[in-house]
C-alpha cells in the first residue's frame, strides 16, 4: 500500500481551526477527492518531491480557474490565509514573510513538501487544498466554491445545482 | 416612408426602471452608470445582467480596481436576483485588476476585445470604470483616454453588446470627461441624508432614441434587488368643458359614503372619481367615517384600498368601530401599511395603483395625511402639498373616489379644513368638531364643499355607535357655534336631539 492510501486523518485540529464543514459529506468529502487527485497526479508510492509537484499543480489548476472571477489579488488572500490556518499543523508551511498580491506561494509550499515523509507531504497538501476551497466557500458560498471546484476538476467534483432565484 | 429603424427595448427586470428609461433599455445601447460609493450602482446593473442574460444572450462582467471580486459576489449573491447557476454559463465574470495596474489602457482594452471576441456576449459591464480613468491618468494623460473611450465606443457598437460602464462620478465631472459625451445613456445614482433619513434617489440624464421621466425618482434597495418609484407625473389640465358638458358633470354618479344623513348633506353622495377630505379634531370620528365608505363600497360590490400610517393592519381592521376584517380576509379591501419613517410619496403612490389595479378597486381611503406626512422622510415633507396634488391627482385620474382624513386641532378664533393648507387639493370637504351644548360634548359635522355641486350648509349633529355614524338634525337655534361660544337666537327650546332618519345607507 503507497503512502497515498496511508493518509491520516486531520479533520477534527482542521475543524478546530475554521468551523466551516459545510462542504465535507461522508462519502464525497473533499479531503478524500483531494487525496484521489493527488495520487492521480503523483502517481502511486511517490515520493515526496512527487506529491510536491502534482500539489503544486493542482494548486496552480485551482487558481487559474479562481482568477477571472476574483482575480489576482482574491487568489493571493485565499492562498495566503488557508496557508496560514495550515500552518497550525504544519509548522513551516506558510511562507516566513507575506507573498505579496503578486508572488508565487506556491513555490514555497512545493519547496516544504518535498522535504516532508511522503505521508506528512500527502498530508499536507490536502489540507492546504482543503483549506483553499473551505476559505473560499466562506467567502463566495458553497455552491460557487463548488461550482468552481467542478469546473477545474469534473471528474473529481459534483456541481450543486442552486435553486433558481424566485 | 415607414423604414426608420426600430430599436429593440429590453425590459430591465428592476420594477419601475423601464417606465423611468422612457420604455426600457434600448438594444446596443452605451450606458454610463454613475454615482457615489454605496449608492447601488453594481446592484442595478446585475440585476440587469441576471435578468437579461441567457445561453443566448451571455453576459460579461468585468471587474477592474475597487470593490474586491471577492467581496463583490459574496454581497452580491445575497439578492436574489444573483443566480449562481448562470455563473460562468450565461454569466462571466473576469478581473482586469492586473491589466489595469500593469498593462494600463491598451492592455486593459485588449483584455476585454479577447474576451468580448471569445464570447461573442450581448451585455458587457465594466466595473468600475473610474479606475480605468484613474490609470489612464496617470500614465498618458486625457488624450490617450479619450482615444481609449472612442475606440472601446467603437467596438462595443461592432460587437453589437449592450454596454454598462459604472463609475464613481461625482455630477461636477460630466463636462470634463469625453466619456459622457460618447455614452446614449448615463444614469446616475444619488443617496441624501437629511437628518436622520437616507433617501436613494435616480435620475436618468440622457438616454437616446426615446424620452425617459424627467426628475429624481426615489428607489428602494431590499433582498430583492432595486426597486424604482418613478416620480408622479402630474396629469394634464382638465380643458375648458364644452356646452353641455357641465351639466353632464353636475349629474355625474354619485358615490355613497354609507351614512344616509351625510350623502343628502354632501347634495346626493361624492361624486364618482373625485377626492374629499375628512377634517377634524382627534376621536372627533374620521376613521370610522373612512371604515363606513369603505364598508359600504364592499356592500356594493365596490372593492376598496385603505392606506394607513398610525396603525398595525390587524389593529386597523379589527378596531375601527365597523370591522373590515372580514372583507379584509375575502380580498374585498386591501390595507396597505407602508415603511415608516423614510418613505416617499412615489412610493405610496405605487404600493396604492398597485393594489388598486390588483383589487380592481373603486374607493380609496388615505388614513390619515397627518399620519402619512410623518411617515414620509424629511426631504419629501417639504414638498407635501405639492406631492400630494400629484398623488390625488394620479388616484383620481385612475377613476376611483378618494377619501382622505386630515387631523385637526379644534380651534375656536379661526376656521381651518386641512392642516396641510390641503383643503383645495380635494373637491369635497366634510368638516367634523366638538361643541360644548347644554353642559356636554356634542360631535357636530358639515360639508364645507363639493365641487360643482350643490350641497347642504348645515351644521349637523353626529354620533358614534358600533354600527357606525348616525346623522342627527341641524342645530338650529344657536349661533357663533365655531367661534366656541354659541348662543340661542330664539325662544329657548330643547336643545337638538339626534333623530336618526336611518342607522345605515340603504340608498
Amino acid at each position: 500500500m503507497g503512502p497515498l492510501f496511508r493518509f491520516v486523518r486531520h479533520r477534527t485540529y482542521i475543524e478546530s481551526a475554521l468551523d466551516l464543514s459545510s462542504l465535507m459529506t461522508a462519502e464525497n468529502s473533499l479531503e478524500s477527492a483531494f487525496e484521489r487527485l493527488l495520487a492521480r497526479r503523483a502517481g502511486r508510492g511517490a515520493d515526496a518531491a512527487a506529491v510536491a509537484a502534482a500539489a503544486r499543480r493542482l494548486c496552480e489548476d485551482f487558481a487559474q480557474h479562481l482568477r477571472p472571477l476574483i482575480g489576482d489579488g482574491g487568489v493571493a488572500a485565499i492562498c495566503g490565509r488557508s496557508l496560514q490556518l495550515a500552518e497550525r499543523r504544519f509548522p513551516g508551511l506558510a511562507p516566513a514573510r507575506p507573498s505579496g498580491q503578486h508572488g508565487d506561494p506556491f513555490t514555497h509550499v512545493q519547496h516544504f513538501l518535498e522535504h516532508q515523509d511522503p505521508v506528512i507531504a500527502i498530508s499536507a497538501a490536502v489540507t492546504v487544498l482543503v483549506l483553499a476551497s473551505e476559505v473560499l466557500a466562506s467567502f463566495i458560498g458553497e455552491t460557487l466554491t463548488r461550482l468552481l471546484l467542478h469546473e477545474t476538476w469534473p471528474d473529481h467534483f459534483d456541481r450543486i445545482t442552486p435553486e433558481p432565484p424566485t | 416612408m415607414t423604414d426608420k429603424v426600430p430599436i429593440r427595448r429590453l425590459s430591465t427586470g428592476i420594477p419601475g426602471l423601464d417606465a423611468v428609461l422612457g420604455g426600457g433599455l434600448p438594444e446596443f445601447s452605451f450606458n454610463i452608470v454613475a454615482g457615489a460609493p454605496g449608492a447601488g450602482k453594481t446592484t442595478l446593473v446585475q440585476q440587469i445582467m441576471f435578468t437579461l442574460a441567457r445561453p443566448d444572450r451571455r453576459a460579461l462582467f468585468f471587474t477592474v480596481l475597487g470593490e474586491p471580486p471577492l467581496k463583490m459576489l459574496r454581497y452580491q449573491q445575497q439578492f436574489e436576483f444573483f443566480n449562481i447557476a448562470e455563473v460562468n454559463a450565461s454569466v462571466r465574470f473576469v478581473n482586469l485588476a492586473k491589466e489595469a495596474l500593469e498593462g494600463g489602457l491598451d492592455q486593459v482594452l485588449r483584455r476585454i476585445v479577447q474576451e468580448v471576441e471569445a464570447a461573442s456576449p450581448a451585455i458587457v459591464i465594466v466595473d468600475s470604470f473610474r479606475s480605468v480613468i484613474e490609470a489612464a491618468k496617470r500614465q498618458n494623460g486625457g488624450v490617450h483616454l479619450q482615444h481609449f473611450i472612442q475606440d472601446l465606443g467603437m467596438r462595443l457598437t461592432e460587437w453589437q453588446a449592450t454596454t454598462f460602464l459604472v463609475g464613481e462620478f461625482q455630477l461636477t465631472e460630466t463636462e470634463d470627461h469625453p466619456v459622457f459625451t460618447v455614452a446614449d445613456g448615463l444614469v446616475w445614482l444619488h443617496q441624501s441624508l437629511d437628518r436622520n433619513s437616507m433617501v436613494r434617489k435616480m435620475q436618468v440624464m440622457k438616454m437616446r432614441g426615446q424620452a425617459p421621466i424627467p426628475g429624481l425618482h426615489t428607489f428602494r434597495i431590499t433582498n430583492r434587488g432595486i426597486h424604482v418609484f418613478p416620480r408622479l407625473i402630474l396629469v394634464p389640465p382638465e380643458r375648458p368643458p364644452v356646452d353641455g358638458e357641465a351639466e353632464t358633470k353636475r349629474r355625474q354618479p354619485r358615490v355613497s359614503v354609507g351614512v344616509t344623513g351625510l350623502d343628502e348633506m354632501l347634495g346626493g353622495g361624492i361624486p364618482s372619481g373625485q377626492s374629499v377630505l375628512v377634517a377634524g379634531p382627534s376621536g372627533s370620528g374620521k376613521t370610522v367615517l373612512a371604515t363606513q365608505f369603505i364598508r359600504e363600497g364592499v356592500r356594493r360590490g365596490e372593492r376598496g384600498v385603505i392606506a394607513i400610517f398610525e396603525k398595525r393592519p390587524s389593529e386597523y381592521a379589527q378596531t375601527s368601530a365597523i370591522g373590515l376584517d372580514r372583507a379584509v380576509r375575502d380580498g374585498q379591501v386591501g390595507i396597505i401599511q407602508t415603511r415608516p419613517l423614510d418613505l416617499s410619496i412615489d412610493e405610496t403612490q405605487y404600493e396604492l395603483t398597485e393594489a388598486i389595479q390588483r383589487l380592481d378597486a373603486r374607493r380609496v381611503v388615505i388614513d390619515s395625511l397627518s399620519g402619512f406626512e410623518l411617515a414620509l422622510a424629511p426631504t419629501f415633507r417639504e414638498d407635501f402639498r405639492e406631492s400630494l396634488y400629484r398623488l390625488v391627482a394620479a388616484l383620481t385620474g385612475m377613476g376611483v373616489t378618494v377619501m382622505m382624513t386630515a387631523e385637526l386641532e379644534d380651534n375656536y378664533t379661526h376656521l381651518r379644513f386641512s392642516p396641510h393648507g390641503t383643503a383645495f387639493l380635494t373637491d369635497a370637504i366634510i368638516v367634523q368638531r366638538y361643541l360644548e351644548l347644554e353642559g356636554q360634548l356634542q360631535r357636530v359635522m358639515a360639508v364645507v364643499k363639493v365641487r360643482a355641486s350643490a350641497h347642504s350648509k348645515d351644521l349637523r349633529l353626529f354620533e358614534i355607535s358600533a354600527d357606525g355614524i348616525t346623522v342627527g338634525e341641524r342645530v338650529g337655534d344657536y349661533e357663533g357655534l365655531l367661534t366656541g361660544s354659541p348662543h340661542i337666537v330664539s325662544s329657548r327650546r330643547q336643545p337638538p336631539r339626534l333623530r336618526a332618519r336611518s342607522r345605515r345607507s340603504r340608498s
